[in-house]
This record gives C-alpha cells, sequence and structure tokens, in this order.
C-alpha cells in the first residue's frame, strides 16, 4: 500500500504540466548561458532548490485543501505514514530532477561545445580548490549538493504546508524564507550557515551566497522533517 | 389466558448498530460545532442528515470517520470505540465528499485504480463495475479536469462503492447531479440499502431525503433540534397538531393526555405542539370534555421540508 502511494506520488508529481515546464525552463535556461555542470559558472545548483517549492511543494496541501486526503485515510492509511509517502516521493522527486537536470547538460554541453568530463591527475592531491580543478568531481560534488539543499527545502516546504490550507502560501512561503535571509541576513548571523566552506569548495561566484542560503536549511533539515511530521499528526483533520 | 403482542422487529435491527454515537460533542476553543448527538445507525437503514450550512454535519461525518475527535461522547463505529483522533482503519466505509476531490490530471479510472490499490482488496472488473454502475464509461480516457461536476460527483460515488462498503458515508451527494442523474443515485441507495449496506446521507435537497431515508435528523448549531422517524411517519399516518390554549394552567391537562396516549409534547405555556396518531375532531372533542379552553386547534404540515422550515427557523432563538 505505501509503495504504491510513493510511486503514484512520484508519477503524479513528475508527470504534471507545471513539473515538465518548469524543467524545461531550466534546461532552456542554462543550455543558453552554460554547458555543464563541471562548469563553476552553472546557475542550476541554486536554482532547481529554490524552484523545488513551486515543483512539489502543494503536493500534501493540496490533498488537504481538496479533502482527498480524507479518502486515503478511511482507507486504512495511517497520517504517519501518509505525510512519510509525500515525504519519500518528495526525495525521489528531489533525486530525478537533480539527476535529470545533470544528464541533460552534459549531455547538452557535449553536443553543442564538446565538452566533456574528464578525470584529472588533480583527483589524488588534496587541495583547497580540488573540487574545482578537477570537473568530475566537480559534477559529482555539485549534484550532491543540489539533492541535499533540494531535500533541505522541501523539509522547509513541508513545515509550511502543515500551517495552511492554501497551496499557493505553501509554494511560496520557502522561497520568500530562503531569499529574504539570503538577503537581510545580518553578517552577525553569518555563523548559522555552516556550510559556507563546502559551498567554497565548489564555486566561487557570486551567487554563492544564494546556494549558501539553500544548504544552510540542511543544518536544519532533520528539525524540519520531524516538526512537519509531529505538527501534521497531531492537527486534527485531514 | 395470557395476550402476547408481536413487534415486527428486521433482524438487522437486533443487532449492533453500525454507527452508534452518544451524546457525542466537538468543540474548537469555547464553541461548540456539534453538542449532544446521539443516534444508531443499523444495517440496512438509511440515517439523513440535514441542515443549514455551518450547522455541523460535515463535522459530525469527520468525527465518525475518525479525523476528527471527538471533545465529549462516545462513538462506536463498526464495533470500534472512536475516542482518538487520526485515521485508524474503519474496514468498509465508502465516502463521498462535497466537491469531490480526485486527481484531476489521470482519468476517471486511474483515478479508482489508484485508490483500490491502497487497500489492494479488489481487481480491475470492479472498477470498471462500479464506474458502469454510476453510468460512467470505463474507456473514457480524459483526464477528471475535463469531467463536468456531475460526473465528478459520479465518479465520487463510484469510488465510494467499489470496494462494497458495510457503511457509506455521504455528504450532499446529488451536488450537480442532473434529474436523471439524482433518480439514479436514488435506486442506486435503495438497491445498496437491500443489500444491508448502512448509509449516512448528509443533504439539501430534502425531498430526496424524505423519499429515501428511515430516518432524518435535524441538526442546527451543532445540535439535533428535531427528529423524523420516517418508516413510522409513513406507516402509521402520523401527525402534528398545534393547540392554543386559553390559559396556560390547562397546559397539564393536555401533557398528562398526550402522554397516556403515547404522543410527543412540544412547547410549553398555552402553545403546545403534539405529535403522532391523532384525530383532530376526536382531539378537541377529548379535550373540551376535560374542561379545557382552547383557543385555537389546528392540524400541521408534517411533511420533512415544512419541519426543517419550522426548526431551522426557530432553533437557536
Amino acid at each position: 500500500m505505501f509503495w504504491r502511494l510513493v510511486v503514484s506520488e512520484v508519477r503524479g508529481t513528475l508527470f504534471r504540466q507545471k513539473v515538465l515546464l518548469t524543467f524545461l525552463g531550466l534546461a532552456v535556461m542554462d543550455v543558453w548561458g552554460i554547458m555543464t555542470v563541471a562548469d563553476p559558472d552553472a546557475t542550476f545548483p541554486f536554482l532547481l532548490p529554490l524552484l523545488l517549492p513551486f515543483i512539489v511543494g502543494d503536493s500534501l496541501v493540496r490533498e488537504r485543501h481538496n479533502s482527498y486526503s480524507w479518502l486515503i485515510l478511511t482507507r486504512g492509511l495511517s497520517k504517519f505514514r501518509y505525510i512519510a509517502c509525500k515525504m519519500l516521493g518528495g526525495v525521489i522527486n528531489c533525486l530525478v530532477l537533480t539527476v535529470a537536470l545533470t544528464a541533460s547538460f552534459s549531455l547538452f554541453g557535449l553536443l553543442i561545445r564538446g565538452t566533456t568530463i574528464w578525470i584529472g591527475s588533480g583527483a589524488t592531491q588534496l587541495h583547497p580548490n580540488l573540487l574545482i580543478a578537477n570537473p568530475l568531481l566537480h559534477a559529482a560534488a555539485v549534484v550532491a549538493l543540489v539533492i541535499l539543499s533540494c531535500i533541505a527545502v522541501l523539509g522547509l516546504t513541508f513545515v509550511a504546508s502543515t500551517y495552511t490550507s492554501s497551496p499557493y502560501v505553501a509554494m511560496s512561503a520557502p522561497l520568500l524564507v530562503i531569499l529574504a535571509l539570503a538577503f537581510f541576513l545580518p553578517s552577525s548571523w553569518q555563523w548559522l550557515s555552516p556550510y559556507e566552506r563546502i559551498t567554497f569548495m565548489i564555486t566561487h561566484q557570486e551567487w554563492v551566497n544564494m546556494i549558501n542560503m539553500t544548504t544552510y536549511w540542511l543544518a536544519m533539515s532533520g528539525i524540519l522533517y520531524s516538526w512537519a511530521i509531529v505538527k501534521y499528526i497531531f492537527t486534527e483533520g485531514v | 389466558m395470557t395476550t402476547t403482542t408481536t413487534v415486527e422487529v428486521p433482524l438487522s435491527r437486533l443487532a449492533a448498530p453500525v454507527v452508534s454515537l452518544e451524546r457525542a460533542g466537538k468543540r474548537y476553543g469555547h464553541k461548540w460545532v456539534v453538542k449532544e448527538i446521539s443516534f444508531d445507525l443499523h444495517q440496512g437503514q438509511i440515517f439523513g442528515l440535514v441542515g443549514p450550512n455551518g450547522a455541523g454535519k460535515t463535522t459530525l461525518l469527520k468525527m465518525i470517520t475518525g479525523l476528527v475527535r471527538p471533545s465529549c461522547g462516545t462513538i462506536i463505529v463498526a464495533g470500534k470505540t472512536k475516542t482518538e483522533g487520526g485515521a485508524e482503519e474503519l474496514p468498509g466505509i465508502g465516502l463521498v465528499i462535497e466537491n469531490p476531490p480526485a486527481i484531476d490530471h489521470l482519468s476517471g479510472l486511474r483515478n479508482l485504480q489508484l485508490l483500490a490499490s491502497i487497500n489492494n482488496r479488489i481487481g480491475a472488473n470492479e472498477v470498471t463495475a462500479a464506474l458502469r454502475e454510476v453510468g460512467l464509461n470505463p474507456e473514457d480516457k480524459r483526464p477528471v479536469r475535463k469531467y463536468s461536476l456531475g460526473m465528478r460527483q459520479r465518479l465520487a460515488l463510484a469510488q465510494a462503492i467499489m470496494e462494497k462498503p458495510r457503511l457509506l458515508i455521504l455528504d450532499e451527494p446529488t451536488n450537480g447531479l442532473d434529474p436523471q442523474g439524482v433518480a439514479d443515485l436514488r435506486n442506486l441507495l435503495v438497491s445498496l440499502r437491500q443489500e444491508g449496506v448502512s448509509i449516512l446521507l448528509a443533504s439539501h435537497l430534502l425531498t430526496e431525503v424524505e423519499r429515501i431515508c428511515d430516518e432524518v435528523a435535524i441538526i442546527k448549531n451543532g445540535y439535533i433540534v428535531h427528529r423524523v422517524n420516517q418508516k413510522a411517519s409513513h406507516g402509521c399516518q402520523q401527525m402534528q397538531a398545534a393547540i392554543r390554549l386559553t390559559t396556560p394552567q390547562d397546559s397539564r391537562v393536555v401533557v398528562d393526555m398526550a402522554k397516556s396516549r403515547g404522543w410527543v409534547v412540544d412547547g410549553e405555556g398555552t402553545d403546545l405542539r403534539l405529535q403522532g396518531v391523532i384525530a383532530m375532531p376526536a382531539l378537541i372533542r377529548d379535550l373540551v370534555s376535560l374542561g379545557v379552553s382552547i383557543e385555537a386547534a389546528y392540524r400541521e404540515e408534517s411533511d420533512l421540508e415544512s419541519i426543517y422550515l419550522r426548526e431551522v427557523g426557530s432553533a437557536g432563538q
């Protein structure tokens, strides 16, 4: 029962028109500007985590809003398993979207510019710029970080979903929180970004502050997911 | 020689009720949304809930399905006492919700298959049979977002009945249905009742409720303000008489007489209502012979709509 719903969740999200259009938009933007994930200028590492709330953010709240979850819960699925199914589906969506974007970027890069990902001699050396110097490691690091960032931002989305019955609020709240912190976080609070050093190992570009803000939520993703689960289970109704 | 009175009770009524509420209530903050609701729903019975918008019907249905925890009282569904919030398995419940939800980008058939896969109790044949039973074509590949409201309502009915539930909970199932759809629904519910399915029906269509329900409760402001036993009123020619007395002192005599005859008395002071098997001329004659001074006496309409308008208009005042 549980896995069938997870599969349905993943398929239901990924094959929605909105998701496909967003995916296409991201791909076009990156093909136009940047050719491969191995390029330190790549924008998708922060764009995907930021757009994720719009792609899958309304999954839970939409079903609560129109009472579809009532139909599911009366068929014997517990609230815990229901939200766990949503979360797992979301995590799988993060993986699929990131891998699909990475593959499409690499393919386009290969076709358009002839860029290939190679393993350089630097792979065996420990160096602060190792992840930038070695394109393969760099690509892997970016992909891993994007997946983790997506999962973390999704946690924020789930927390928002348990406090509202409006899909639009649930979709926009995480983005607003991230952008507000990215632009207005006082410098004295910079220590709250424990993953800053990691992102600097991947890129030195100006947009690093944006990815910092998505990875920032990594530190709290456990709390966010637990918070969403507890809040949902102890909230009456659907 | 002893006399034996035989009372005909359907066998299904002798079993424990499928749904039993005993003084169940729900409070949000200081506001009681549902209060002191008690009724039993037996196997093969259709119980109607009518009331204005915001009367508490949907909250009551959520309490019965276990999604809302009762603040007081007891709710027993299929032998399980529901005192905890959250969903728990309620075997054999079919549910139709107002403004029926569905996954819009999937076809009707795919929607039902997905819901059926949760319990995996039925196969593809049962799913298509349910669609056909409500008048939808299983071959229709259009996504549900292209369905009319009536078609969505039929789809909701199909998902409710496809797993052959023992209990059907229907919240405004006639929304958006055309007259043919309403008639089809009526026939479907009657045939399900004959199969032993218990049905809890919340609706604003009083004529339909009156036609198919065995018992009806009128809810206002969270309370049951009136109950109508349709079977009793149809079978025994029940009626309601309104009496206005000249002096309130006579009301005691009227109440005693009504109770001795098994009638239900409502009201106080000079204005009284009697409900039961009543013949108006005999009633007036008997009251006069008992020395009661009557200012006015008349028969009141006892159809559901008249009762509803009277109760909903006066309750809460």
